[in-house]
């Protein structure tokens, strides 16, 4: 994590986003035996806070955009692959797979009153998108002590707030995911969210083949359609979040379509093949020194 | 003698354009820009010894502005004139160090100045400082070609002593 | 006497400038990116790796129509209206220390610098 801001009182505020990060780790891990996403995966039905339900009607309200591609009910199938906490990746056999997806989609979160219900066998996670949250929320903060530049940095997911404090756009560079030391472009961004998600970044090998953590809700297994990256740049950044897993999940065409239809983000996506797209709402910010193709 | 020297500075302007716009019609011989002989320079340097400093200066501004229109190129006019202004300077501040047997070296001198001068502009204009490595291609080129261009000079001054003065 | 000091003088900066070209021109870099520019914009940028079939770009300006062919590792302009032709017989684009210049039109095409200061890397743990 990484927090910078310039200005006055930009110590306060640093501080403030800080323990406000902490806060909401508290409440939305799903390892904190004390937060509010153990409780609902323990007990099944219970009354969150306000602002837990709040983030879980979003994250449904996602996944019914993507059409599944994004869900938080992945929680079992993540455990099976052992990609959460500390446990030992293994490749799951068909037929447990089989058996999880079964509890795994939207349908299976039930609200009702300020009452969250999940299905027996079903589990919720909100590590795709509650550092989207963290950031939205940390910018809120800057805003509250009228700092007009910050830069926020959880692990990798980048909140610009303002500009530089020259005036000129925050450079965001775009992790190789071939390399992560390097850059495969950057964007030049002024108070929006840059977020990326990509098979890379988390991954185990058996029997020679590779396995990553984004799993495809629809499969039960890592999503393979040929992406090794997808970067969303969104003002919303709890959106932005979600819709990098869910656009990684659906692949190259499906993303496009998406994009075509609901184009209120930028995205750049980078394939198997290190081909790289970027969508027209976003190409004047974007630079990189490969060529790369523009969806219009 | 206000007229002579007034038909003379035309004469030269004259001449001037002309050995440009038949040095501009030759293809370049080499891919780089500014390499040429710049023999209307001739008469510029031979206005300054003959005539004095402002028929030279009227010889040169004339003839960049009227051979850019010419030509037909509104940009080469720019740095044209920027190579013309920094040599033409430099031509004031070191006339009286050389004198007639000496107009080579400062013929050189001046080559060296225009070419500077449009490196300068050209990188300014294209913000593109790479074109500055072309500085040494330019220099050779500048000093064999002031030197060409300032003999030619020298020698007709030296031949022309009776029509000179 | 006067006559060879300067002659020496002038030799001296032939020589060492013919050097110091000589060394430029050999500086070529290694990287495959290219940009195309046009009033000092970006209008184009191309890794010359990547292409695989060749193909040609006409680019407009004051001076009249470049055409620009690019193929596999290789660009150079291939026609220009211009009456200098300066950027067609340029040849083709091999290192940064000779961009291919289009004055009249103002074209610049030349090797793109491979790192950019950034401030914050997205995608990484």
């Amino acid at each position: 994590m990484s927090v910078n801001a310039y200005g006055n009182q930009s110590k306060e505020a640093v501080k403030k986003v800080e323990k406000e990060i902490n806060r909401l780790d508290n409440l939305l891990s799903v390892q904190n035996k004390n937060s509010d996403i153990y409780k609902i995966n323990e007990n099944k039905c219970i009354s969150p806070s306000k602002e837990t339900l709040n983030i879980i009607k979003k994250a449904k309200k996602i996944s019914r955009l993507t059409d599944g591609a994004f869900d938080i009910t992945t929680e079992p199938l993540t455990k099976a692959w052992g990609f959460s906490g500390g446990a030992e990746n293994r490749v799951p056999d068909k037929k447990e797979i089989r058996n999880i997806l079964k509890n795994v989609g939207a349908e299976n979160i039930n609200i009702n009153n300020g009452k969250i219900t999940l299905n027996n066998n079903s589990s919720v996670d909100l590590g795709a998108i509650a550092k989207g949250y963290a950031s939205h929320k940390a910018g809120e903060i800057f805003n509250d002590y009228k700092i007009t530049s910050a830069l926020i940095s959880l692990g990798g997911n980048v909140r610009a707030v303002g500009s530089k404090p020259d005036g000129s756009p925050w450079i965001v560079g775009i992790a190789d995911p071939d390399n992560t030391e390097k850059q495969i472009g950057t964007l030049s961004v002024k108070d929006t969210s840059v977020i990326t998600s990509g098979g890379y970044q988390r991954f185990f090998e058996s029997n020679g083949k590779k396995y990553h953590h984004i799993i495809n809700p629809h499969t039960g297994y890592p999503a393979e359609n040929g992406l090794k990256s997808v970067t969303v740049v969104s003002e919303d950044d709890t959106l932005g979040d979600g819709l990098t897993t869910g656009l990684f999940v659906m692949g190259l065409d499906k993303a496009i379509e998406f994009y075509k239809e609901n184009g209120s983000f930028g995205a750049v996506f980078i394939t198997d093949n290190n081909d790289i797209y970027v969508t027209g709402n976003i190409k004047d910010i974007f630079k990189s020194n490969r060529s790369f193709e523009v969806i219009e | 003698m206000k007229t002579k020297k007034l038909v003379f500075t035309a004469i030269l302007t004259a001449l001037a354009l002309v050995a440009f716009s038949i040095e501009a019609a030759i293809p370049p011989i080499t891919p780089i820009y500014g390499i040429k002989l710049g023999i209307a320079n001739v008469f510029t340097l031979f206005a300054l010894y003959t005539l004095g400093p402002y028929e030279a200066a009227a010889v040169l501004f004339v003839r960049i502005t009227l051979g850019s229109i010419f030509t037909g190129q509104a940009v080469s006019f720019i740095y044209s004139l920027s190579g013309g202004l920094l040599s033409f300077i430099l031509m004031l501040i070191l006339k009286r160090f050389f004198q007639k047997d000496k107009v080579w070296v400062l013929s050189v001198l001046c080559a060296i100045a225009h070419n500077v001068g449009q490196i300068i502009a050209a990188v300014i204009i294209t913000q593109t400082f790479q074109i500055a490595f072309y500085l040494p291609v330019l220099l050779i080129s500048g000093i064999i070609a002031g030197a060409f261009t300032g003999l030619c000079v020298q020698f007709t001054l030296l031949h022309l002593k009776r029509f000179v003065n | 006497m006067k006559n060879r000091f300067w002659i020496i003088i002038f030799s001296a900066v032939l020589i060492i400038s013919a050097g110091l070209w000589i060394l430029i021109s050999n500086l070529s870099l290694s990287a495959n990116i290219v940009g195309i520019y046009q009033n000092n914009r970006l209008i184009k940028k191309i890794d010359l790796n990547s292409v695989t079939e060749p193909y040609e770009i006409t680019i407009s300006g004051e001076a009249g129509k470049n055409i620009v062919q690019v193929s596999n590792g290789h660009i150079k302009m291939k026609s220009a209206q211009c009456p200098d032709k300066i950027c067609v017989n340029h040849g083709e684009l091999i290192s940064n220390t000779s961009p291919i210049v289009c004055l009249p039109n103002k074209i610049v095409i030349k090797f793109e610098n491979s790192s950019e200061n950034i401030d914050v890397k997205t995608g990484v743990k």
